[in-house]
Order: C-alpha cells, then structure tokens, then sequence
C-alpha cells in the first residue's frame, strides 16, 4: 500500500511531503500473526476432515501419509489413497518400510497390511489377532519385525507367528505409545510408567526399565527419536526432554529447569544436535544441544486447539509437518526464519552484518547485536541515551574499521564505536549535504551517504586514532550530475565505483572522481531506481519502482525483467549471492536469479507472502548467508545450504500410450501402432518442484539431453526399433544432480517389417520354387519315359505287325483263299490293309475309344479266323456305353494276339476270347490251352499295356490265371487330356 | 437418567467385583464449567457426578449426566446446550474412566498430585486424557479437585458460526468430589 503512494510521488512533490511519503515506505504495518515460511500443501483442499497421523519417507524418497482415512502416497503432485478395507477401519497409526522396501502399516484397529504391487495385503485379518492400535513396527538389526502396540504391548515374530511381551514379562505397560531400535540392536518403549528396554537374548525377552528414578524428569515417555547415532531423544510428558547417551548409557538433561510447553508428542532429528519437538498445544520449538538455544519455529493456533500430529525432516532437509485441521505443511531448509520472544528482530529497517556475522541494528531499544549462533540469549542491547528515536534508525552501515554508521530522519548520521561505546553524530553543521540519511556504504576510508539533498562523501584520515581523527565532507548534487537530489541507494561496487539509485533520475555512477548519469534517455526506460547490487561475476543489477530489472555488464544495459516472469509488483531489495546468483526481494515475494538466468521463484518456497518489507534491508554475512529484514523478523537463506539434497530421485512415474495411462514394465515392448509415448516423471525434491528441471532423452531418438521445466515428455510417432528413456532433475542448474531413471522398451516393427519375416517369405519362396522345379522335372522325365515307351511300343508294335511270321501265315491263308474263294481274298487283302492301315493310324495316338479299338481287333479277328477257321471265335458283349470310354490303342489286339500265341487252337482245342465290359473294367478272357512247350514270351505285350496305363491314369490292368482261364481286367478310360 | 444409573452401575461393577479391593465412591461431587468467550461468559454446574476409585488397582470411573447441569445465562441457552450442543437424547452422560499413573497409598493421610489417564466421553466422542488432580487424603476419605480443559473440537461439538463469539472453544472444567470408603 505504501509502496504504491511512494510510486505516485513525482518530482512536483518537495522537502516535507516527500519525506513523509518515503519514510512511511520505510515503516510498515504491523505484523500479523501469519508464520512466514511454511507452505501448506493441497492435502486439505482435497480431504478436508481427513488428519495425518504420520508422515513417513520411504527409501526412495516418496513421502507416505498415514491418515484417518487411509495411506496416502504424495508424488510431489497429488495423493493417492490406498485403502485396507471399504468399510472403514482405514485409520493408520505407524508405517515403516522394511529393508525389503516392503512398506507395512499399521492400523488404529490393530490391523497390519503390506502394500505390495500397490495393493494393501492384510496380515493379519482374523479379528483375534488385531488386538490394540499399532503404535510402531520396526524390523531390527537382526531382521526380525516387532511390532508395538497401545494396550497389548510388544510383538515381535518368530518361525512366522507374533509373541507377545507385556505387562507380565516385565514390561513399564502395555500401552505403548513409541518404540524404537537404538545403536545396539535394543529396542525402547516408551510408557506411561518409564522406557522398557527390550531385547532377546538367546531368543528370550529381556526388559529393562529407565524411569524417574534414573533421572528422567517424567515416567510418561510420549516419544523416543534415534539420530542413528547413538543418541536417543526422549519427549515426555511433563518437564520437557532429554537426551539419552548409548555409549555412557547415560541421561543427559538440558538446561531448561521449567519447560512451561506442555506434552511433547514428536521429537525429530533435523541435524546434530539439533532437535525440533512438537508439543501439544504450543506449536513446534528448535532446540540445540550444542548451545542450548530454544525457540518456537512454528506457532500453534491455540485458540482452535490446533495440534502438530506428525514431523518430519525428509532427506533433502524440507521438514514436514500435519495438524488436527487435515493440514500438511512444509518447510524449506534453505531459510531460516529468526525471531526472538521480545519482537526486537521484527521490523528492522536497516541492518549490517560484522565480521563475525553478528547483526547490528537499532531499534527502540538502542543499538542492538544480534549473534545468530549465541546460545539462549543471541541479543545484546546498548542503550545509547544520545541517539535520538533509535527505532527510527533508517540507514545502517559497518565500516572497515568496526565502527557502525546509523543514518536518521532530520538527525544526519551517528558513529558508533562498538568497542568504546562511543557515539559521534555528524549533520549538515558537520557539512553533510543533508540530515536525513537513507543509505550509507563505503569502501576503506570513504564513507557515502545518499540523502534526501545528494550525496556526500566523508573522507576518514585516522579513524580508529580519536586523538588524529579527521573527516571531510564532499558533497554531490543536481548540479554536479547527479540529476536529482533524491538518493535512495548508495552501493559501492568492488571495483570502487559508486553507484546511487535516483529517485526520477535513473541511475548515476561516480567513477574516477566524475559522474556518469544513465537515466530515461540512455538505456533505461523507467527512472525510479529502488535498488542497485553487484553479482559475483560483477555485473551490475538494478531494480526499479515499477518491477523493471536491468543488468548492465559494464558495457551495456540489458532488459531482464521479462527474465523473472509476470510483472511483478515493486522490487525493493537485489542482492549478490557468493555463487554468482541474485536474490531479488518483491513487495509480495522473493525469487532468485541463477547465474543462467533462469528464473526461480521463491514464493511458495517462503510459503505466504512477505509483505512490505524495508527497502534494501538486505546484506550477505561473512558466511555467505544472506539476511532479509521482513516485518516477521530475520529470514537467513542459503541456496545451497543442504548437503544432503544430493539424495533426491527421479522417477519415471508411469507411461501414456496416446495419452492413455497403461500399465508397463521396464523392457516393454509396444506394437508399431502403439508409437505415441508419454513418460510422466516426477521428482522427490518436493519442496523446489517449482525451481525443477528435468532433464531427458530418449536413446535411440534423441541425439542430446534435452531440459525442461515440464514434467511429462511425449514422443509421438517412435519409429520400430529398441528405445531408452532416461530421466534426471537438477536444481538451479547447479549441483545437486538426482539419480537417473531409466525405462528401456522396444517399438516392434510390424510384421511386415520384421527381418525373420522377410526371411521366411524368402524362404517359402525358395521351398516353392524347388518343389515346382522337383515337379516340372519329374513331370518331364514321365513324359520323355513315356515318349519313350511310346516310340517303344510303336516299334514294337510295327515290329509284331510286320513280323513275318505274321505276313507268312497271312500270306499263306492268301494263298489258300484265291484259290477257293476270289471274292474272300479281295476282302481279305483288303482288312489286311485296313488292319495296318488302322495300326499305322493309331500308333500316334495314347487312346482310342473302345468302338475303334474293337473295329481295329474285329480286322485282327477277320485275318486270324481265316487261318484258324472256327477253331478260334471272340464273343464280344460290350454295352453301347462302354463303347463310348477310351483304351489305349491295340490292347485288344494285343492281348487277342497273346492268346493265340500262348494257346493251342485246333479242333480238340477250341480258343474262345470273351470281351465284355463290368462297370468301368473291360474283361478279356480266355480258356487256357497252353502250349506245351510255349513258344516262349517276350512278355512284351503285357508290360506294354501295363506301362502305358501307368502313365495314362492311376488305374492299373489286373491278370488273373486259373487252370483253365486266363483274364485280363483292362480299366476303361474316360477322356483324359 | 435411567441410562446414567445403569452406566454407572457397570462401573461400579467392574471396579467391584473383585471384592477384596479397598472401593471409595462418590454420589454427589461437583462439576463446574465455563465457556469465556469474547463477548459471552456462561458458567455451568452441576451436583451429580458420581465416581469410583479403586485404591488397590487404582482404576477409577466417573460420570455425570449432561442434563444435570444448571446455570447458563437463559433457558433457551440451556435447552440449546443440552438439545442441539451436546444432544443429550442421544449422550446423556459424560463419563471418565481409567487408570493413575502415579502409584501412591490411598490408605496414607496426605496431599497428592496424581495425573488420571483415561477415555473422556463426552458427546459420544471418546477422547484420551490425561488430567492432573490434587488428593487429599484423610478419615477414611479422599478428596479430588481437577481443573482441565475440554475442547469442542475434540469432541465434536458443533456450534453454529453465529454463535462463534459467544461460546468459547476451549471449555474449562472443575471438578471437586468427596470419597468416602465404601
């Protein structure tokens, strides 16, 4: 609200009304009661009424929430509910993880499940064995889980089963409210009657017991931490806490006489030493063991009873923390937030830090040191009567000699020598340029000063030599270039330069005794500079009215406003950090500016807004640290104050097909039409996810790392081929690199694309081809066989027709004929004739029909009758439809001829050939009168019908012979191509 | 009130049968409350609380019916107390009971601070507490005062937001009762 009325001011308004307005910049409003740097988390938006009993960080670093309604897992992003059981019973009082990164849990119903494969497996589900709330499960050194409970005591498991130590063994109770395993494998259990100490020996229970007559200042033990390292930290009831030794087996008290706190239900290990107990109704204290210091770092609503149920310190050093009200909240280690009991750290306009990085500022109650590591007490006050209005103290400076330099409204400036206690005022009668002093800096000998009439510089001759002491004044305003009177800042950059931050004028330099003015006309385009900083790479920063930052790396300025995101309200403080980053303080935030110019914002790192802070109260400590006044008190912030941020992880939180979530594990292999990958990553660095970048490729894709600020990352259109999807974050783009995540998986070509299937197209084409070769070839020799035995049997054909024999019986049969009969020999010449030609003609042929192939054997017959006269007669009996099937030629004659061959014919011994047809056979049947002894046989005849149906059909002729007959079955063809 | 006696008398029964132990009870103490809200300050009290305490096991039991507290600042206030607050119908009594974690001799003339751990019932919310009391122990008897504080919010006491700033959410109790040895 000031600041805008500061904004409105214009070089119309003078003197008086200028000062007013800047001086009511510089006081602010009253502080409210919001806690500063914690940031709440989205759990109670979304389960409101739902309180977290316990926060747990497993081994990967994923935080589990266990609530009274179920476990949660929190991703940085959202929870996720695991629930045990649908109808109620969810209301979970302990989880541990076991070194099988099985993650048990324990129920307020006494049950205990295992979640595995993300589902909550139930161990014990019969009623009789959930006996008592489950207070604590550990598994300890030996691998064995023991598991406490509120009202049945202790179990621990052997052979499988739970045994059970209680009451009647030699336990405090059985209402156990924590249990925790200490260095030497013991376990302690705190109680309402004192600590059981527990172990087995031999496999028997053996119980200890410390309580108040041990020095324990309350026999009702609320909780036990171990820091892993040999020290136990007890919370108790009434009296505080404590400490507890393992190796001098002792307890060791603190120095708080009377802990006016209440209960303490938590007490977390944050570093040695340093503990943070949340108490019942008081919020949360720090206290340190090194220098007794104790002071309450979270507040407690009392008003609504308002209770911290579960504390956490995670692995990068965030400390989390729920209440009663469902609230989660966080806190980030990097800022330490300093208030005292008294509020004199409150509203600090000004403040410089010495050598040994004690604070110094004045406030109402005189000049004040501040000691950040000084136990109990850390603030030393010095009353100074002289210093007119302490608190109104706007400008605080320590110079090379250890004086302290505070400049006031209307008073000019004081010199404080801390050691004497000296206080030397010096104004305008001195030759100051003017008495209200708003920014002091100097380097060695020269002390500046920026006011609201110019700047002075005061020369010191002797300054820590009271006796020689001298100054001398030299005054610098409109006039002399400096282009208006109004100084907000003087800044002494290290190369000597001065630097002054002009109210209208922008900003001016006075290097090598001239001034060099940049204002609106040269490179910067507003001119209300609030603030000026020197990074460590010595670039110059400046900051303006408007929210406008500039770089000028001493050669040019540079616009790097749109640098640090949306326009931001006025920036009222910058400061160089020792890593070469900028640290930039708005009305309503903070963020952070790395030396890549990446942006981070550190709003929701700071949890609410710091609102009005003093302009420039800002200063870096010997140590590094840098200090931000706030109406709140001190913030101390270090960006790279946790060692221990190395442990973050990265994971690869699932995979999306086109957008879809799918189930998948690593190796996967995806079909070619499933090319369209997503990979949702997530970090473990919960509380920078805004100041992440991730950083992946895709091997096999992406050539480089790629960044980004996104978490998800999608390929689209992956050709076929083996993939590695890897992941890290970084913070800052410095160090604390994570661990890689990596996901292999395989495109699969489609089937068509595949190697084996080319292979085994090319190979059925090959078998093909060879059998089709195999085939023509074997069709080939068929046909040249039988081409063969074609031109065979027509030789042997045209061998047997013309063999003489043949022609001499038929010319003797002639003979016999011409004399007795002219008219038979013409006839008989011409089937002479007619039978050869008819065997000239069909020799080509494969087949004849049967109505040929008898005419032709009906010629044979006329020729042979002749000679054998009614001693040899054929019955023929074919049907008219048999005649129409096919025969290879000469069959007939064939076997007609065999008959007569084989057979005797004579008056006695009459041949008859029976030719009839049965079905698709044709018979040929003769009576039996061998010769004896035969004329022999060639066995031509026979074997050449054979051979000639085997090439023409798969029917085969048969040959029968009994005594007295001798058939052939001929099979008649249809018409074959 | 029916309900309260038979409660009660289940107390009284688990606290007795054993027989042997050393009983003390109480008919008649008193119970104070008051809510100090910013603009409103209503007191309450009632006469009725009854109690047990076992001197040999020292376990104890208390309860009160809701409905015998008087007081208030209106009629309507006290309906609305009993009916819409803390629904009576349904929780007629608010009951404590449980065990003490000091171990001290009852029997032994005395002043003792003892701290009482044990369910607080009240609204049919069961709480775990731990109270702070002072014993005075003489003539056969013993005397118990407590001071303790009851949250709404723990028991889920609902109160409509406009009375907000009548009714305070931390309600402070007294508790005074004289035993005498069964």
């Amino acid at each position: 609200m000031n600041n805008i009325s500061s904004q409105r001011v214009t070089n119309s308004f003078r003197g008086k009304w200028f000062g007013i307005l800047l001086f009511a910049l510089i006081l602010r409003c009253p502080a409210t009661a919001q806690k500063l740097w914690v940031k709440e988390l989205p759990f109670k938006k979304e389960h409101e009424g739902v309180n977290i009993n316990k926060i747990y960080q497993d081994s990967s670093g994923l935080l589990w929430l266990g609530t009274t309604d179920g476990l949660f897992r929190y991703d940085g992003n959202s929870f996720t509910r695991y629930l045990l059981s649908e109808s109620g019973g969810n209301v979970v009082t302990s989880i541990y993880q076991d070194r099988k990164q099985h993650l048990w849990v324990g129920y307020q119903s006494g049950s205990i499940a295992i979640l595995a494969d993300q589902h909550l497996q139930w161990l014990n589900q019969k009623d009789s064995l959930r006996v008592a709330p489950v207070t604590d499960i550990l598994e300890d050194k030996d691998g064995i889980i023991w598991i406490s409970t509120y009202g049945e005591g202790i179990f621990y498991r052997k052979n499988g089963e739970f045994v059970n130590i209680n009451l009647e063994d030699g336990l405090t109770d059985n209402f156990i409210y924590v249990m925790v395993e200490d260095k030497k494998g013991r376990k302690w259990a705190g109680t309402d009657r004192g600590i059981g100490i527990c172990h087995l020996e031999n496999g028997i229970p053996k119980i200890r017991t410390i309580n108040v007559e041990d020095g324990l200042k309350d026999n009702i033990v609320k909780t036990i931490t171990s820091d892993g390292d040999g020290d136990l930290f007890i919370g108790l009831y009434e009296n505080g806490f404590c400490k507890y030794d393992i190796e001098r087996e002792a307890i060791i008290n603190t120095d708080y006489p009377s802990w006016s706190y209440g209960p303490i239900n938590h007490v977390e290990v944050i570093k040695k030493n340093e503990i943070w107990l949340a108490t019942e109704r008081e919020g949360v204290f720090a206290y340190n063991f090194d220098n007794g210091g104790l002071y309450r770092v979270i507040e407690s609503n009392k008003f609504k009873n308002a209770k911290v149920l579960s504390l956490l310190k995670d692995r990068q050093g965030g400390i989390w923390f729920s209440d009663n009200f469902s609230t989660l909240k966080m806190t980030d280690p990097r800022f330490e937030f300093h208030v005292d009991f008294n509020r004199s750290l409150q509203e600090i306009n000004s403040f410089a830090t010495d050598t040994q990085g004690n604070i110094w500022y004045a406030s109402d109650m005189g000049i004040n040191k501040y000691d950040p590591n000084k136990p109990g007490n850390k603030v030393t006050h010095f009353r100074i009567p002289q210093l007119p209005d302490p608190g109104k103290v706007i400008s605080t400076y320590l110079d090379d000699y250890g004086f302290l330099w505070l400049g006031t409204y209307e008073h000019g400036v004081f010199r404080f020598d801390p050691i004497t206690g000296i206080l030397t005022n010096l104004n305008e009668s001195h030759g100051l340029v003017n008495n209200n002093v708003l920014s002091i800096n100097g380097y060695q000998s020269d002390i500046w000063f920026a006011t609201l009439g110019g700047v002075s510089r005061c020369r010191l001759t002797n300054p820590r030599n009271p006796a020689e002491f001298s100054f001398k004044f030299q005054n610098f305003d409109e006039e002399d270039g400096l282009g208006t009177i109004y100084i907000y800042q003087v800044f002494i950059d290290s190369r000597g330069r001065a630097w002054f931050a002009t109210h209208g004028k922008g900003i001016t330099v006075f290097d090598n005794e001239t001034i060099k003015h940049f204002g609106a006309i040269d490179d910067l385009s507003s001119n209300v500079i609030y603030s000026v900083a020197e990074d460590a790479h010595g670039n110059m920063w400046f900051s303006t009215a408007n929210g406008e930052l500039y770089q000028y790396n001493n050669d040019k300025f540079e616009d790097h406003t749109r640098a640090i995101g949306p326009k931001k309200k006025s920036i009222l403080s910058l400061i160089g950090d020792r890593y070469g980053n900028l640290i930039i303080v708005f009305a309503d935030g903070m963020g952070l500016l790395d030396n890549k110019s990446t942006y981070h914002d550190l709003k929701s790192s700071l949890g609410t807004s710091i609102t009005d802070n003093p302009l420039n109260a800002v200063d870096l400590d010997v140590h590094g640290n840098i200090w931000i006044s706030t109406q709140k008190g001190l913030i101390k912030f270090d960006q790279y104050k946790n060692p221990d941020e190395i442990g973050h992880t990265t994971f690869i939180e699932h995979v999306a097909i086109f957008f879809e979530k799918v189930e998948v594990n690593p190796g996967e292999r995806f079909l070619y039409d499933q090319n369209h990958l997503t990979f949702y990553c997530r970090s473990t660095l919960y509380r920078h996810l805004e100041e992440i970048s991730y950083e992946y490729m895709l091997e096999g894709f992406d050539l480089d790392w790629n960044v980004s600020k996104d978490y998800h990352f999608t390929y689209p259109k992956l050709p076929p081929g083996d993939y590695s999807f890897k992941v890290k974050t970084r913070l800052s783009s410095q160090a604390y690199e994570s661990n890689l995540a990596r996901f292999d998986f395989t495109i699969v070509a489609p089937l068509w694309q595949r190697p084996w299937f080319y292979l085994s197209v090319i190979c059925g084409l090959a078998i093909g081809l060879f059998y089709y070769i195999k085939a023509r070839e074997k069709r080939l020799k068929q046909s040249e066989r039988m081409q063969k035995d074609i031109i065979e049997f027509q030789f042997q054909t045209l061998k047997s027709q013309v063999n003489p024999h043949f022609l001499f019986n038929s010319f003797n049969t002639l003979i016999a004929i011409i004399e007795e009969n002219q008219e038979l020999a013409v006839d008989y010449v011409s089937k002479l004739s007619d039978f050869f030609r008819h065997v000239l003609t069909y020799r080509d042929k494969q087949i004849i029909t049967l109505k040929e192939e008898l005419k032709l054997m009906n010629d044979y017959f006329f020729l042979q009758q002749k000679r054998y006269g009614n001693n040899f007669s054929i019955e023929v009996n074919i049907s008219e439809k048999a005649k129409k099937t096919f025969i290879p030629p000469l069959t007939l004659q064939l076997l007609t001829e065999n008959a007569l061959k084989h057979n005797v014919v004579s008056k006695k011994k009459n041949l008859t050939i029976e030719i009839f047809d049965r079905g698709e056979e044709l018979y040929v049947k003769n009576n039996l009168n061998p010769k004896n002894p035969d004329s022999g046989s060639t066995g031509f005849g026979l074997e050449n019908i054979k051979n000639r149906y085997l090439l023409l059909s798969n029917k085969q002729i048969e040959v029968y012979r009994s005594d007295s007959y001798f058939s052939v079955i001929v099979p008649l063809l249809t018409k074959i191509a | 009130m029916a309900s309260s006696i038979v409660s009660f008398f289940c107390f009284w029964l688990t606290l007795t049968i054993p027989g042997q132990d050393t009983i003390y009870i109480t008919k008649a103490g008193k119970v104070n409350f008051k809510s100090d809200a910013p603009l409103e300050l209503i007191i309450g009290f009632s006469r009725n609380l009854a109690g047990v305490i076992n001197a040999d096991k020292h376990t104890f039991a208390f309860t009160i019916p809701i409905n015998s507290f008087d007081g208030f600042n209106s009629a309507l206030q006290k309906e609305h107390f009993r009916e819409n607050y803390l629904e009576t119908h349904k929780y007629p009594d608010a009951t404590f009971q449980g065990k003490m974690i000091e171990i001290i001799d009852l029997e032994q003339t005395g002043e003792y601070e003892v701290r009482a751990k044990g369910n607080l019932d009240i609204h049919g919310v069961v709480h775990e507490r731990i109270i702070k009391c002072q014993l005075t122990v003489k003539n056969q008897g013993i005397r118990v005062a407590t001071q303790f504080s009851v949250y709404l919010q723990d028991h889920n006491i609902q109160i409509p937001k406009v009375v907000y700033q009548k009714i305070a959410e931390e309600i402070t109790v007294e508790v005074e009762a004289e035993f005498v040895k069964r």
